[in-house]
């Protein structure tokens, strides 16, 4: 049932090859990352376009703001004659009618077409079209468990909830460090910093195994300096973009409030590259409320917002490589940007954050 | 707002984060919106049939 699919000279070519209604829904928590409960789920007939999950609306007001933000969003990136299923995932079968039959009306409008509306429970599917029913059934849930692991995807949480409580974690080591860390790096100096923190990501990326808390704690100052941020930033690729969300997860797990900021933007922008939105929504959700306006943070909402496909950063980054050659700003040299390394930089605010 | 020859851009965005809002520019839907979409880049394809 399995298979590679390679899409459009992109590396997202996890991909999952479903026959019946019943395989679908077993795949979507492994191709979302979590078991998705009264939700709405759009799933492409096509590979190179991504699936798509909306809390299920509660209100007329909420169901006609949903459609219009995801008919938006397929708008600006479906193909002509785009296919896609609706899978509606509730308990209230009438409202899975009404958002099924409201979502396919509105995608007709931007040239995709709903060939597939699917009700389904947490036993059972229903075609709404053809009236077709059939139940989930646990052979199948298994069968697709094993063929998706085989396929690289991870093990899914059991709830979106589940994958949000995922990013908190005991900060107190951490932060019974930073003192110590802080004070080294007033030392040290930010080149040096930034030397560093280039090398241990390096050894990150070679053993896979966790900072200690005092170079977590190092590592989380160093990443509150811009031009350090940037610096293993710019290296960040679709090819090692699961590495960047290895690290940035742990760390933003284990960050005190006041150095959280930029790992969990950091992490925002690695999951969006690594071709998961809702970790970089629950990314973004670990920004402390009264934390400074912070631009990267802002911008990542803004792709997720509008549905922006992470194959395009790379054009983008690359337009930045040919107009110049782009080296991160040395920390030493920024006669503009005076903070000291252990003071993050605070942004403008960006929308949608 | 003009990229600088040290890789940084005016208002004080770096020039990644100034790539990264031109592509945001480029690509953002008219309407802000508090709902929230999760997209994932896994897909699914449908077996042919037969």
């Amino acid at each position: 049932m399995t298979s590679m699919v390679k899409h459009d000279g992109d590396s997202y070519g996890k991909a999952l090859v479903i026959s019946s209604p019943d395989e679908l829904l077993s795949s979507l928590p492994y191709v979302l990352g979590f078991t998705p409960e009264e939700s709405i789920v759009t799933v492409p007939f096509r590979a190179g376009m991504p699936v798509a999950r909306i809390d299920m609306p509660k209100t007329l007001r909420d169901r006609r703001e949903a459609i219009g933000v995801l008919r938006d969003a397929y708008a600006g990136n479906a193909r002509p004659r785009e296919l896609v299923a609706i899978v509606c995932l509730t308990a209230d079968r009438r409202a899975a009618e009404r958002s099924s039959r409201a979502l396919a009306t509105a995608l007709a409008q931007v040239g995709v077409g709903a060939p597939m509306q699917l009700w389904a429970t947490s036993d059972r599917w229903v075609d709404l079209d053809s009236g077709a029913a059939g139940p989930r059934t646990r052979d199948t849930a298994i069968r697709v468990a094993a063929e998706a692991t085989s396929a690289g995807f991870a093990p899914p949480a059991p709830s979106r909830q589940a994958l949000a409580a995922s990013l908190v974690g005991d900060h107190r080591p951490v932060s019974a460090a930073l003192e110590d860390a802080r004070a080294e790096a007033h030392v040290s100096g930010a080149e040096v910093e930034q030397v560093w923190a280039a090398g241990r990501f390096a050894q990150f990326e070679d053993d896979g195994l966790h900072l200690p808390d005092s170079e977590a704690a190092r590592m989380l100052l160093a990443l509150g300096h811009k031009p350090i941020r940037d610096a293993l930033w710019t290296n960040m690729s679709s090819e090692n973009a699961g590495t960047h969300v290895a690290v940035w997860t742990d760390l933003t797990r284990r960050a005190p409030d006041q150095v959280r900021t930029p790992a969990a933007s950091m992490l925002a922008f690695s999951s969006w590259l690594h071709g998961d939105g809702a970790k970089a929504w629950c990314a973004l959700d670990r920004i402390p409320d009264d934390s400074p306006p912070y631009a990267l943070a802002g911008l990542v909402a803004r792709l997720l917002n509008a549905a922006v496909p992470p194959q395009m950063w790379a054009e983008a980054k690359s337009a930045l490589d040919r107009s110049e050659a782009f080296v991160p700003d040395r920390p030493g040299r920024r006669d503009r940007d005076p903070a000291p390394i252990s003071s993050p930089v605070p942004d403008r605010r960006a929308p949608g954050i | 707002m003009d990229e600088q020859s040290n890789g940084t851009a005016a208002f004080g965005l770096s020039a990644l984060e100034y790539r990264l809002q031109k592509l945001a520019d480029a690509t953002a839907t008219s309407t802000p919106s508090a709902v929230r979409i999760d997209w994932s880049q896994g897909v699914m394809v449908a077996r042919p049939s037969g």
